[in-house]
């Protein structure tokens, strides 16, 4: 006759779950998140305690929301087997590459804790989840990015545009669009547009055409031109293909003979964006 | 969503994009003619986050609040 206590009967269906994982008493997770939007995470799962009876798990952890912001949340886990976890977030307008979900587990409650395995790692949307075992662990910059229509700051008249890629993400430009509308005084206008790293230009690329009085004239800078051109009324300005602007990078016109009167709309910029990571 | 006029530059911006993302504005620099060369503006304001940071007493942390918002 076998003696079968419930302890022998737990390590027993344990070893029925191929992935399953051991965890002492002093093991917990860690929820670490990163986003570009307000939200939240949902994890989920199973474990196997140690008198043999499956606990479902269920934790919220709210996402940080300014790119910068990591946000954490610790979750104990008691003695046993870990069988299984799902992260997904709740339902709202976070996008693809837009909340980046890390699960580890940990030795230690607070303070000085130890990370002994990272289970789970990628971007999370409210319909496409993390899973493990299962996922791959996946860094930030590894996927594609998220497709962002950025409508920037609109300056005052007589003043440039400037664009600041903020703390915490990376930028590929793929497009930009502004309309210069111009006085009456009598002046021969040239946008350039200037790519700097906060302090150095790194590229600056302008426009063949003057913008004369009274005009109303927009701009687009992009890739998939060889030269600056002018057609109907509308300036085409030539960008690298790939374009990537770091955080503080910033992106600004520098126009020849820019009266106080002339003005520029707020710039359009068409991005792909991605987090930084942890 | 809120409109703001930034008192330093009197740029006009949504705080938060049509996708829910937040949008920090940052100043654009000034032409010194007399060094022939751009230079960041006088209490330039930057609402970028600080790498380590988060709120600080309800209030976000900024690189520069320069001479604040107007609400529009």
């Amino acid at each position: 006759m076998i003696d079968l206590t419930l302890e022998k009967l737990a390590e027993l269906s344990a070893l029925k779950e191929p992935h399953a994982m051991y965890v002492s008493g002093e093991d917990g997770l860690v929820i670490t998140s990163l986003s570009s939007s307000a939200g939240a995470v949902v994890l989920t799962g199973r474990f196997l305690e140690i008198d043999g009876r499956i606990r479902p798990i269920a934790e919220r952890a709210v996402l940080g929301n300014d790119r910068s912001t990591v946000a954490t949340k610790a979750l104990p886990l008691g003695e046993g087997w870990l069988l299984n976890l799902t992260a997904v977030l709740e339902s709202g307008s976070v996008g693809w590459a837009q909340a980046f979900v890390r699960v580890d587990l940990v030795r230690g409650r607070s303070g000085g804790t130890t990370t002994l395995a990272t289970l789970m790692q990628g971007t999370v949307t409210d319909t496409q989840r993390r899973a493990w075992p299962g996922s791959p662990i996946v860094g930030t910059l590894e996927a594609p990015g998220a497709i962002r229509a950025i409508v920037g700051t609109d300056p005052a008249a007589g003043a440039e545009l400037s664009e600041t890629v903020p703390a915490g993400a990376r930028w590929r430009l793929l497009a930009l669009n502004a309309t210069l509308v111009t006085d009456a005084n009598v002046a021969n206008r040239r946008p350039v547009f200037y790519v700097d790293d906060g302090t150095n230009v790194l590229l600056n690329v302008g426009t063949v055409t003057d913008i004369t009085a009274s005009s109303t004239i927009p701009v687009n800078v992009h890739p998939g031109i060889g030269n600056p051109i002018s057609s109907a009324g509308v300036h085409d300005v030539p960008l690298p293909p790939g374009l990537m602007l770091l955080a503080g990078y910033r992106i600004r016109t520098v126009t020849t003979l820019l009266q106080a009167g002339d003005n520029w709309s707020a710039p359009r910029l068409l991005v792909e964006e991605w987090l930084e990571g942890i | 969503m809120a409109r703001k006029r930034c008192n330093t530059c009197n740029g006009e911006y949504d705080d938060e994009l049509p996708d829910g993302t937040e949008y920090y504005h940052a100043c654009p620099p000034v032409y010194d003619a007399a060094r022939q060369r751009f230079v960041e503006r006088p209490e330039k304001r930057d609402e970028n986050v600080p790498r380590i940071a988060g709120e600080r007493e309800g209030r976000r942390a900024l690189v520069s609040r320069g001479r604040g918002t107007t609400a529009l």
